[in-house]
């Protein structure tokens, strides 16, 4: 993604679900981005073990957390695993996983 | 502006070194003080920092516990002006480092002296609703444990949960929260998209600290 193009959704993010309060925005976002990998881990581990709640609920959590980071493309991939894990369907969570995995790398 | 053009006056900024000198820190504490967003800053062509004064009385304010909202960003209509006094007890309920992370700020600026407890789980939340017995609980619903709807429908059978004010916050669609609708009636829902907007101004309002804010409800 360009920078400008990542500069303009978080002005829309910020403007959208901030209001302006750029502090709130900027720590959000730090922390958004300490605990992706984290919640990575999650998903991977859910996955392997199949429990299709597990990879629900932090997908869910991750789609959330996108959407008000402005991150509106990952955060539909996020919701495509979310939905996926809440049928129980988890091949294809995994296939949508690899997809928000390296988008959620990229933001770092 | 061109490029030997600062944003703003001598009179408004201070460099690292004097904010550090004035406040009693490190020039790193500075630095990371500007980071974090709690000072506002710029650079210069050079790439020496600048600390708006304004920000820095502001933080001054806060510290000596007279308010500490960032009056240069546009607030919501309905929020709280300053952080108001309260030794409320809220609980939340919410597994979302994310979300944890963005309510204990969100009221930490509105609130000063409010006692937020959190709980990551359902089941530990249900027994931490039972302890505290707090004036609000805050909600998730999509919880490890017991989900945010059961939780509910489970405190409602207890005596001490009728002194207790409910917000649900979810991001779920609506049609994602028709599953839970029966334990949703007349109860406050904000959507997490919403809650800087709407958490704080409703939240005000169940502890008798605002007047009337918008309270969007699953009724």
């Amino acid at each position: 993604m360009s920078d400008a193009l990542e500069a303009t959704q978080k002005e829309i993010a910020l403007a959208k679900f901030f209001h302006g309060n750029r502090a709130l925005y900027d720590a959000f976002r730090a922390g958004c981005l300490t605990q992706f990998p984290l919640d990575a881990r999650m998903v991977e581990q859910g996955l392997r073990a199949g429990d299709a709640g597990l990879v629900r609920r932090v997908a869910h959590n991750i789609k959330s957390a996108l959407t008000m980071l402005g991150q509106d493309a990952l955060a539909t991939v996020a919701l495509q695993l979310e939905l996926a894990a809440q049928h129980n369907l988890l091949a294809e969570a995994a296939t949508a996983w690899p997809v928000l995995a390296e988008g959620l790398d990229s933001l770092s | 502006m061109t490029s030997g053009e600062t944003p703003f006056s001598d009179a408004e900024y201070l460099t690292t070194y004097q904010v550090a000198n004035l406040i009693g820190v490190t020039v790193r504490s500075v630095q990371l003080m500007v980071n974090r967003g709690e000072l506002r800053g710029w650079r210069t062509p050079g790439g020496h920092r600048r600390i708006h004064k304004d920000s820095l009385d502001r933080w001054m304010a806060f510290r000596r516990g007279t308010g500490g909202i960032d009056r240069s960003a546009p607030t919501p209509v309905a929020s709280l002006q300053t952080p108001v006094r309260t030794s409320k007890t809220v609980l939340l309920i919410e597994d979302s480092v994310y979300f944890q992370n963005l309510v204990t700020s969100l009221l930490s600026d509105s609130f000063d002296g409010l006692n937020l407890q959190m709980a990551s789980d359902g089941v530990v939340g249900l027994a931490m609703a039972g302890q505290l017995q707090p004036d609000v609980l805050i909600v998730d619903i999509l919880l490890p444990g017991i989900d945010g709807a059961t939780l509910i429908t489970s405190l409602r059978s207890h005596a001490f949960f009728a002194r207790t004010q409910l917000i649900v916050l979810t991001s779920l669609t609506a049609q994602q929260l028709e599953q839970y609708r029966f334990a949703l009636k007349g109860v406050a829902v904000v959507h997490k998209p919403q809650m800087v907007a709407e958490l704080p101004p409703l939240l005000g309002h169940m502890l008798g600290l605002t007047t009337a804010a918008a309270s969007p409800s699953a009724s």
